[in-house]
């Protein structure tokens, strides 16, 4: 836990050198995010609902994706540039520390403009549960413990893709395909998809078992209380998914080099 | 005592090379053919080998980035890609091309953050820190970010990097390259006093002239094979190089005389120039043919000329 704050403060300490960029930055980030919600905002007030789901029921659910996926940026930066690690070489580096390769991969860049991303996203979902009512007040508590499966899914996903450059050794359209856009996608209600698309975000790249579901429950469109498990489901297989496809991973990196 | 020892080292690759958009041909490098070697605890190895050769592929092996294909290696009581966690605590490493700092950070910073992963010791940090700070004149240059030093002044610094846990082996590819003569001296100087203090030097280098200054043994690779383990004198021994003894007489000898000792050794006369070039083939007979030179011959000037490292290195290379 030490050496996690060690790090984490080498690359606080390396995004500081930079300061005015730190800040347009920071401000670019919610303004440019703001506008993707402005864009799901337009077409709800035209449309007054979307399958079912009013405006701020959507809000809720791009609230909980978007503030996983801020956070992951925030933090797991390296993840999303670990092609660079690859093709520069770099990561012998990382192999050559007494430290899981892993944490030093996540911690190897920490992005603090992505701030801007969660700071947003925790607005949207202000603004989103302020409209709603729910039908109990056990969301309240549920509430944090679903902000960190978006978050850990977030990095599960992003390790498995990253991952990928082991085989490929450049990933950057792999990441964009696999995890930016389904993770926009899952801001939506599973119901406007095909059914295809939509086992895709459930059982493949379960964004949807943090947000889609267990709002069905918050939401009054289930009571079925199962609904609310379906973070742990999801948190469950990717873990497992993730760290096998890591470590195979690693392997295949030390018996072939770059 | 033995401290690396490496036994029957192969290491295989496959690397597709594309013929046209969806074929492609599946080519097997054999990168190291089953080389043996060992290392003594003190010992300063030098690794040569062109480019190419597999150096870098044993360098890996050793350091336990990369698994072998077949063979055996111990460093110390670790077998290094088995157990890499935990040997990595007992080695330092620098690869001349790639740092291994913190690219935007002071110096001093990657230092205690080097600390911190490998749990040095407060205390042991600080004595470390001021031992290495003055050998490698490290003053100036500690609170400057790492991008903006010479490569004379990084190389400096990341030798300091690899050694703030004061490992008791050190691996080194290709530390003086780029450098100048000034920067390359100091270098070599700390190299050779941390190895006098008992740190097991393992290098490699393209400078042979590193290699004659540093190292007790060196080993040659040549397309994945040692093709020559030993002294760096022994080496000059075993190629069939001659050593050039050069005479410049005083005075134009008699025919006869002359005659006789082309006789006997391989060389030449330029009677224009009084100058008599022979090839001896080993020490004794070098000194014969300066004993004979002296006693029948008025001499102005007299050198012997040992092959070159280079020039040994080259045959080395080129035999196989």
């Amino acid at each position: 836990m030490e050496l996690f704050f060690t790090l984490f403060k080498a690359s606080f300490k390396r995004e500081a050198q930079y300061k005015f960029d730190f800040f347009v930055n920071i401000l670019g980030n919610f303004l440019g995010l703001f506008a993707d919600f402005l864009i799901i905002a337009l077409i709800l007030i035209r449309f007054q609902n979307i399958a079912g789901w009013q405006l701020h029921q959507v809000a809720l659910m791009y609230a909980i994706i978007e503030f996983g996926f801020g956070v992951y940026r925030l933090i797991g930066e390296g993840f999303n540039r670990f092609e660079e690690l690859i093709l520069s070489g770099k990561f012998d580096t990382l192999l050559l520390r007494p430290v899981p390769v892993l944490v030093q991969v996540m911690l190897h860049k920490i992005d603090l403009k992505r701030l801007g991303m969660v700071v947003q996203a925790m607005v949207v979902g202000l603004w989103g549960i302020q409209r709603s009512t729910f039908p109990n007040s056990s969301f309240y508590c549920y509430l944090p413990l679903l902000l960190l499966a978006s978050v850990i899914i977030n990095l599960e996903v992003s390790i498995i893709l990253a991952a990928m450059a082991f085989w490929t050794g450049k990933n950057k359209d792999i990441i964009i395909l696999g995890h930016y856009s389904t993770r926009t996608a899952a801001t939506y209600p599973a119901t406007i998809y095909h059914k295809l698309f939509s086992h895709i975000l459930t059982l493949v790249i379960p964004f949807f078992t943090v947000s889609y579901y267990p709002l069905l429950y918050y939401t009054g469109k289930s009571d079925n209380p199962f609904y609310l498990l379906t973070p742990l489901f999801g948190i469950i297989t990717m873990t497992l998914l993730s760290s096998l496809i890591w470590r195979s991973g690693i392997k295949r990196y030390s018996s072939t080099g770059t | 005592m033995e401290y690396i020892n490496v036994r029957g080292l192969k290491k295989e690759y496959t690397i597709y090379q594309k013929k046209s958009l969806w074929r492609r041909n599946k080519i097997k490098i054999k990168a190291l053919q089953g080389i043996d070697f060992t290392v003594k605890q003190g010992e300063f190895l030098g690794y040569i080998g062109p480019n190419g050769a597999g150096k870098s592929t044993t360098i890996k092996i050793l350091t336990g980035i990369m698994t072998p294909s077949e063979g055996m290696v111990n460093v110390g009581k670790y077998i290094p890609y088995q157990e890499r966690k935990r040997y990595v605590q007992n080695i330092g490493v620098v690869f001349g091309q790639k740092t291994q700092m913190w690219w935007d950070l002071p110096v001093i910073d990657t230092y205690q953050l080097l600390r911190g992963i490998y749990r040095v010791a407060p205390i042991d940090y600080q004595r470390q820190l001021e031992y290495l700070v003055e050998k490698l004149s490290l003053a100036d240059i500690l609170k400057q970010p790492v991008r903006q030093l010479s490569l004379g002044q990084r190389m400096r610094a990341e030798l300091g990097a690899c050694l703030i846990h004061n490992p008791a082996i050190l691996f080194l590819d290709e530390p003086t390259i780029g450098l100048d003569l000034i920067s390359k001296h100091r270098v070599i100087a700390f190299l050779q006093e941390i190895n006098k203090q008992g740190k097991t030097i393992f290098l490699t280098t393209h400078d042979l002239k590193d290699i004659e200054i540093l190292c007790n043994q060196m080993l040659v690779i040549n397309h994945g094979k040692i093709v020559y383990k030993g002294t760096v004198e022994k080496l000059k021994t075993i190629t069939a190089l001659p050593i050039r003894v050069l005479a410049q007489l005083a005075h134009q000898p008699g025919v006869h005389l002359i005659n006789q000792i082309l006789a006997q050794y391989a060389g030449i006369y330029y009677p224009e120039k009084k100058r008599l070039i022979l090839d001896s083939k080993n020490k004794k007979e070098t000194s014969e043919i300066a004993k004979t030179l002296f006693n029948n011959f008025g001499i102005e000037d007299f050198k012997i000329e040992e092959p070159s490292i280079e020039e040994i290195i080259k045959m080395i290379y080129s035999k196989n």
